[in-house]
């Protein structure tokens, strides 16, 4: 609960309403409207949302491990500081994590009902190794995306991410279960290092090794 | 008239009873120059001025106090009773009791008033948010409502932000407020109230809360100003109670032809072509004797700007 | 209480006569606390330091005793001491009168009358 609390302090209203509630209705909708096959469409609008996430972090994360943001004063002015940063960086990546496999659910499901055709295998090996694409692209996109300050350069680093998507999406689409899990092993490591990397830069403000 | 300065002059300076800071052996090395403070004292119940040029460490020593900057070589005692080590403990209540605003990289870049809120609450124990929309009203920050939480802090004025972080602290109860330049970005009149809220505070903790702010520009806060320190190049060059300082040094003013003779007495001497004036350690005075000069108590900018000048690289010709 | 920023006389001056005046007209009796010196650094808008170099100041005259964690009340006058007080603000007005004197250029002689007829107007 605290956690979350901290988490919504770094979520402007604006952010609320556009990223945590009209994002996921639209997407879904989007996804039953064009439901053909399970793949596609799933797979161009995670492209999509992976865009859109790493720009949106700009309202919550942004610039926040750039040199001049060593700052944060007000943060590391409180012994709870630390704590309440790495919350928020952690309830961050779960509701990242969350919306995705939720995508992927309605997904699946919106395709069942409108072919009646069986969950098989396969289409969770796919839905995974979507899903884990995704969420490694959105995070690497949000690492490097935070030591951006300017909008301008944070598209491009947005549109990178895409592209890396697009990369990442060809090692784990359809492969064995086993390599599905190594994609979701990643996405765990990947969840710490970007909390870690945040944490480190504000202990660098701590300290900036002139004593 | 005259008797108070009689029954004054020569008496030792006061004693500081309790400290609510206290620093030893303070070293760091800062973007070109030493912080070197061997032993500095910040009384309890006070309110302290740290004064000095730009770039004389003041910035640096408030973030060591402040605790926003860790490393450092020496020790500092808070309110005689925890070190700087325990400080860092979750269950430590030092930060809980300091209440700091600082410069430019205070708050995130991205948030809006009322995030500043809500974070203030998780970051604090002791915080009261209906005083803190009270003085967000009070002082002007933003408008009421939601539209005005919405406001982007990094779209407020310069005197906005420092309203607002005021706000912050004195919505939380404290025992002591680090303020770096807390005049500076504000306008005469919300000085003026600024001045008026450090007194309410100083009263309301009834001996008990202290404040030490930095300035470059002691003449508007000369009058919340008890003690005060004056830094130089990372060093404290002159300390003391401010009405100790006044009886220590005394303004001379003399003739021109007297200058060259009066000068070695002088703490700092500015010469003209109708006369010199300077100040002078009131011990020194009698050194002075036999010069046709009137003497005058010194306000608090004058000592400042005397023992700056006397302490300064800054040379004009 | 009036106080002037520029009058050359030192703040916790002005304070320390304003109590002073206060205790030798009867106006604070004995036994009365002062204001808290906090309080009455905030009331004045001016320093904590400034008011209490004021009370030390009368706490040295003997007017008033600080008590530990109560603040300062003012003691038993006896009258000797008062009376001795009003000579010394007696002597200070009358120096002032002389020194104006002086520099108009006013001789003792003339003083003298001056004084003389002022006390007549006001006895008549």
């Amino acid at each position: 609960m605290k956690a979350i609390k901290s988490y919504l302090c770094f979520v402007p209203f604006l952010y609320r309403i556009l990223v945590l509630v009209l994002m996921p209705v639209v997407s879904c909708g989007v996804e039953y409207g064009l439901m053909l096959d399970y793949v596609m469409p799933m797979y161009l609008l995670l492209m999509l949302v992976v865009i859109a996430e790493v720009l949106a972090d700009y309202w919550t994360f942004g610039g926040i491990c750039a040199r001049e943001f060593h700052g944060a004063e007000y943060l590391k002015s409180s012994v709870k500081g630390r704590g309440v940063l790495k919350a928020a960086l952690f309830v961050d990546c779960i509701r990242k994590a969350i919306w995705l496999i939720l995508l992927a659910g309605v997904n699946v499901l919106c395709w069942q009902q409108k072919t009646g055709e069986p969950v098989t295998n396969h289409v969770v090996r796919v839905m995974v190794g979507m899903v884990c694409s995704a969420y490694i692209a959105i995070l690497i996109g949000n690492c490097v995306g935070r030591y951006v300050q300017n909008y301008g350069i944070l598209l491009f680093v947005a549109n990178l991410a895409g592209i890396v998507y697009i990369g990442i999406s060809f090692v784990f689409l359809g492969v064995p279960f086993l390599v599905c899990m190594l994609g979701v092993a990643v996405g765990f490591g990947l969840t710490y290092f970007s909390v870690w990397n945040v944490m480190r830069k504000m202990e660098e403000g701590y300290y900036d090794g002139e004593s | 008239m005259t008797e108070g300065v009689k029954s004054y002059y020569g008496r030792e300076q006061r004693q500081m009873k309790d400290s609510a800071l206290k620093m030893r052996d303070i070293k760091k090395k800062f973007r070109g120059f030493t912080l070197d403070i061997p032993q500095l004292e910040i009384p309890k119940g006070f309110s302290t001025a740290l004064i000095g040029e730009n770039g004389a460490g003041k910035t640096t020593l408030l973030n060591l106090l402040a605790g926003i900057r860790l490393d450092y070589k020496g020790e500092i005692t808070f309110f005689e009773k925890w070190k700087d080590a325990e400080r860092e403990r979750e269950t430590n209540p030092v930060r809980e009791m300091i209440g700091y605003t600082g410069g430019g990289n205070y708050y995130l870049p991205n948030w809006t008033v009322g995030q500043a809120e809500e974070v203030t609450k998780l970051l604090f124990e002791k915080f009261d948010s209906d005083k803190f929309e009270l003085l967000l009203e009070q002082l002007q920050i933003v408008e009421r409502g939601i539209g005005g939480k919405a406001k982007k802090i990094s779209e407020l004025s310069d005197g906005n932000k420092m309203k607002l972080m005021l706000a912050g602290i004195f919505a939380r109860e404290t025992q002591l407020l680090i303020l770096d330049e807390p005049a500076s970005p504000l306008d005469p009149l919300m000085r003026d109230v600024l001045c008026d809220m450090l007194r309410g505070y100083i009263e309301s903790g009834g001996g008990e809360k202290t404040i030490l702010f930095s300035t470059h520009n002691i003449a508007d806060m000369e009058n919340v100003t008890d003690y005060a320190v004056i830094m130089e190049h990372g060093r404290v060059v002159e300390r003391g109670f401010v009405e100790d300082l006044k009886e220590k040094y005394t303004l001379v003013k003399g003739e021109s032809e007297d200058a060259e003779i009066a000068e070695p007495a002088l703490v700092s001497i500015s010469k003209n072509h109708y006369g010199f004036e300077g100040l002078c350690l009131t011990e020194n005075l009698n050194q002075l004797a036999g010069l046709d000069m009137q003497t005058e108590r010194p306000t608090l900018s004058q000592i400042c700007v005397a023992v700056m000048r006397q302490n300064s690289r800054i040379r004009l010709s | 209480m009036k106080l002037l920023q520029n009058s050359g006389i030192p703040i916790y001056q002005q304070i320390a006569e304003a109590f002073r005046a206060d205790i030798m007209s009867g106006k604070l009796k004995t036994g009365d606390y002062l204001p808290s010196i906090r309080g009455l650094a905030k009331e004045l808008k001016i320093s904590v330091i400034t008011t209490m170099k004021a009370y030390e100041l009368l706490e040295e005259e003997g007017l008033v005793t600080a008590m530990q964690g109560k603040g300062f009340y003012v003691n038993a006058q006896d009258s000797e001491m008062i009376r001795e007080q009003h000579m010394r603000r007696v002597e200070d007005s009358l120096q002032d009168a002389i020194k104006s004197a002086r520099i108009a250029g006013i001789g003792g002689e003339e003083l003298m009358q001056m004084l003389k007829l002022l006390l007549d107007m006001e006895e008549s």
